[in-house]
């Protein structure tokens, strides 16, 4: 029990919001505390704690979805919501609430100076030039219970991060340099000195790209490291393989499953138990225990991330993948930990393999067609790449296609996996932000579409 | 959390008691009805909403605390405590009294009609032959929004009004396209339109007749009030004065004098009638109000929080905002929007000879602050006197923002707002020396 209600009145309302009809329904409950740090030029310039604590009761029907929510927690309030529910009204009836129930407290200290540490590291790696440097520190934790008429579970989630971003300055040219890392717990993020490592690599990013030339443009290889560029293929594949939009006909990846949309020593996955320091969730919010979900294996599509509903509409097994933003909102089928296993080749072959072309660092903001996978997306950072080599790096680029096109395209997996965990925000449908993680070991697209801003 | 006002006058009075020299709460409470229309299913959301926010300033230190369903002993005890520990440094800059009254506007209940619109919408998108095989994702969230701001400083002010968000996603094999719309009344909500809007720009992907080729270097251009926005929405955000403490620190010395072209007058009303973020004051408590940006091209004012006007010894004017309860105000475009000029958009694109005429940017336009450096990709045609305009796609333009708006030669008749464009206005406008490539 997490204490956040009782499980067994948490569980009578769930069978009681239930109309004929219905198919099935839950009472999600939860608590999270947020508290954030952030560093600039030596001095604290945020010091954030939010709280936020809440309940949704939901039905669901073959024609839609009915959700009551309410702030607080409490057992008195729960036959509004189940009245609310069943009667498609307001939720009204709720009493006013000076709760003292008291908050969990998360250790702030140590945070802080994480982060004081990791700013430190990084105005020392200036190296003489005009640096700025902001480092913020975001702690999660984040208690649920998810009430059926059939089970009733709970679960504690944790998650750290740690953003890292310089500015250098020279003349009238700025450049920055972005690093980004989380896990589920502070620990992780010290371990072998990682906040300092990486705040060193912002520094020495910005002020190497001081030098910065054009980026190519035109149909080019694309080599993406490993790590956070796995971003193109959360945004232009993971997403068109989410039970609600794969199903439609003008998805990506409708009517393909066990079409080969990839070289055979390609295989993307999804198991939100991560193993390591990356767990998302044992338990999905709609009470299912969360699974490995096999995309594409060998090559191969072979499967898609489901919710409870669209499970049921399939008839076969979810695999725990039905996610909200919060008690407020209904879940729908999202990525947790989507993650290209490791391949055959070397990174370092990767690169010398490809004569010319364009090595991708990481990958900044830009737009996607969730479910055609249609993207235009900004390099952050990028290196030319000349004669098998890294060249100097370049201004602005912007990456254009589509998953499919870029799955197909992909002839070289490497051997290197890394993850970039709980640092990667997801919107999908207004419902923003949520966490995700993302994996890959460096992949060599043969072609794609290159353009320099 | 019923009487938003006592709650609030407890977590400053308590933060008092608790050692506090200062103390501010903030509180967006109110009831909320989201419906959803995703892959031919309605869902609704309905529910209550308790967001509360204390800053607290002790021993010359700071913190921001914010949550739901908080008591505000609690909060304000626990506020102090761990300000005095792990706060940040800071002064206390905290509105006065206000002797304009302000108040509740509107009914703390929604309406039930709450399937309407986003069926009637999905409706009107499945009875267009011409989106067969498009999929519809829509929402449309309601709130009876109400405010309070209750500070040390002998401030405690309220305000409610009901707001219709709607947003609307539509996506075939060519691609996605987006409208979004916003009314104070739900009366003012047109489906019939918006699926039009939808249809328009879904034709637009869909077309892949030929495209003209564009020559590289620059050009005239007319940039329709879709594509202005997002230009008018980036100056906007230059003009904050966060950013002239910063980066943009030179724009400082620029007050009086010119920045633009004569035809551009910018400004920002928080009161505007109608208008998306209109509201009595903003969320420090300062008073909103019109303020004049630009005008005639000249540079006359910031976008200001109370820190940001004590820093540069100027009036604070009502422009602070909190993204969420979690985040502290700062300066932030309210109504912000370009005056009209004088010809009809057509007459502009007469003006233009050979040139771009630029119905919309592919995305946002993006924005490198600390430069001012304006990418996008345009759609829309390449016009000529003596021949038919002619398709252009995906274009990319490059200028320096404030480089774009001294080339600006003439602003349209008809300033449209747009709620994807963080509700800011424009006008056609008639640019001179536009880089393409």
């Amino acid at each position: 029990m997490t204490g956040l209600i009782d499980p067994e009145a948490a569980r009578r309302a769930a069978v009681r919001a239930l109309r004929p009809g219905d198919l099935f329904g839950e009472l999600f409950a939860e608590e999270r505390t947020h508290v954030a740090h952030e560093i600039r030029d030596g001095m604290p310039i945020t010091s954030r704690t939010r709280y936020e604590r809440g309940m949704g009761l939901r039905a669901v029907d073959d024609t839609g979805t009915r959700l009551a929510h309410h702030t607080g927690l409490d057992e008195d309030t729960l036959p509004a919501l189940v009245s609310a529910l069943r009667s498609g009204g307001p939720v009204t009836g709720t009493r006013d609430r000076a709760i003292g129930r008291p908050w969990p407290v998360l250790e702030g200290a140590h945070a802080a100076t994480v982060a004081a540490e990791a700013e430190a590291e990084a105005r020392a790696a200036g190296n003489g030039h005009d640096v700025q440097v902001t480092v913020k520190v975001i702690t999660l934790l984040q208690q649920v219970l998810v009430a059926r008429p059939d089970r009733v579970v709970t679960e504690r989630r944790e998650a750290v991060s740690l953003h890292i971003r310089a500015k250098v300055r020279l003349g009238k040219q700025v450049r920055w340099g972005r690093r980004v890392t989380g896990c589920d717990q502070l620990a992780g993020l010290v371990k072998d000195g990682r906040h300092r490592l990486l705040a060193r690599a912002a520094v020495e990013s910005a002020i190497e790209r001081l030098d910065a030339v054009d980026a190519p443009a035109g149909r080019i290889p694309v080599v993406l490291g490993p790590g956070s560029p796995a971003m193109l293929l959360h945004e232009a594949c993971g997403h068109a393989l989410e039970g609600d939009l794969v199903r439609r006909p003008a998805s990506a990846f409708h009517g393909r499953f066990g079409s080969r949309v990839a070289v055979p020593h390609l295989s993307l996955v999804d198991d939100p138990r991560q193993p390591g320091d990356g767990r998302q969730y044992g338990v999905d919010d709609e009470g299912e225990p969360a699974a490995t979900a096999v995309l594409i294996e060998g090559g191969v599509l072979t499967g898609q991330l489901l919710d409870r509903w669209h499970a049921h509409q399939l008839g076969i097994p979810g695999n725990g993948h039905g996610r909200r933003l919060s008690y407020a909102y209904p879940p729908l089928p999202r990525m947790a930990s989507t993650v290209v296993a490791p391949g055959p080749h070397a990174a370092g072959e990767i690169v010398a393999a490809t004569p010319r072309g364009l090595y991708v660092r990481s990958i900044g903001g830009g737009d996607t067609d969730m479910g055609s996978g249609r993207f235009n997306l900004q390099v952050d950072e990028g290196y030319l790449i000349e004669n098998g080599r890294l060249g100097p790096p370049i201004r602005g680029a912007v990456l254009s296609g589509t998953g499919s096109e870029v799955l197909a395209g992909i002839d070289m997996v490497g051997d290197d996996v890394e993850m970039l965990s709980g640092a990667y925000v997801c919107n999908k449908l207004d419902q923003f932000p949520v966490l995700v993680n993302l994996g890959q070991p460096t992949l060599r697209v043969a072609e794609l579409h290159v353009w320099g801003v | 959390m019923r009487d938003t006002l006592s709650w609030a006058h407890a977590a400053v009075e308590a933060a008092a008691r608790a050692g506090a020299e200062h103390a501010e709460a903030y509180l967006e409470t109110g009831p909320s009805t989201r419906v959803t229309v995703h892959g031919g299913r309605v869902g609704v959301s309905r529910g209550d909403r308790a967001e509360s926010a204390l800053r607290v300033w002790c021993d010359g230190r700071f913190g921001l605390y914010s949550g739901e369903d908080l008591d505000p002993v609690e909060l304000a005890a626990r506020a102090v405590a761990e300000t005095r520990r792990q706060g940040v440094p800071g002064t206390a800059f905290l509105a006065g009294p206000q002797a304009e009254p302000t108040g509740i506007a509107a009914p703390s209940v929604l309406p039930e009609d709450d399937r309407t619109f986003v069926t009637r919408l999905a409706d009107a998108v499945a009875a267009d032959p011409g989106l067969a095989g498009w999929h519809l994702s829509a929402g449309h969230v309601r709130t009876a929004f109400r405010r309070t701001l209750v500070n040390s400083a002998g401030l405690a002010v309220e305000h409610q009004a009901t707001a219709h968000d709607v947003w609307a996603w539509l996506e075939g094999s060519a691609g996605h396209v987006r409208v979004a719309c916003w009314a104070a009344d739900a009366g003012e909500l047109d489906a019939t339109g918006l699926a039009a809007q939808l249809a328009d720009q879904a034709t637009d992907l869909t077309d892949d007749g030929p495209a003209a080729e564009v020559p590289s270097g620059p050009c005239t251009a007319v940039l329709s009030p879709a594509a202005a926005v997002d230009v008018v929405r980036s100056a906007g955000s230059l003009l904050r004065a966060d950013n002239v403490l910063g980066d943009l620190r030179p724009l400082a010395d620029r007050i009086g004098r010119r920045i633009a072209g004569s035809a551009v007058s910018l400004i920002d009303d928080g009161r505007l009638p109608g208008g998306s973020r209109s509201r009595p004051f903003d969320d420090e408590g300062t008073p909103t109000g019109r303020t004049v940006l630009i005008e005639g091209g000249v540079l006359t004012g910031f976008l200001h929080t109370l820190e940001t006007a004590h820093r540069l010894g100027l009036p604070a004017n009502g422009k602070a905002a909190r993204t969420s309860t979690a985040r502290l105000p700062r300066p932030m475009p309210s109504n912000l929007y370009c005056a009209a000029g004088t010809e009809s958009e057509a007459e502009l694109r007469e003006r233009v000879g050979t040139g771009l005429w630029i119905t919309k940017f592919a995305r946002p336009g993006r924005l490198v602050s600390n430069t001012g450096r304006f990418t996008a990709l345009a759609n829309g045609h390449w016009v000529s006197p003596h021949a038919p305009p002619r398709r252009v796609r995906r274009v990319p333009v490059t200028a320096n923002i404030f480089q774009l708006l001294r080339n600006v030669v003439a602003c349209g008749t008809d300033v449209v707002f747009a709620p994807l464009a963080g509700g800011t206005g424009a006008p056609a406008m008639l640019v001179d020396d536009l880089v393409v490539g």
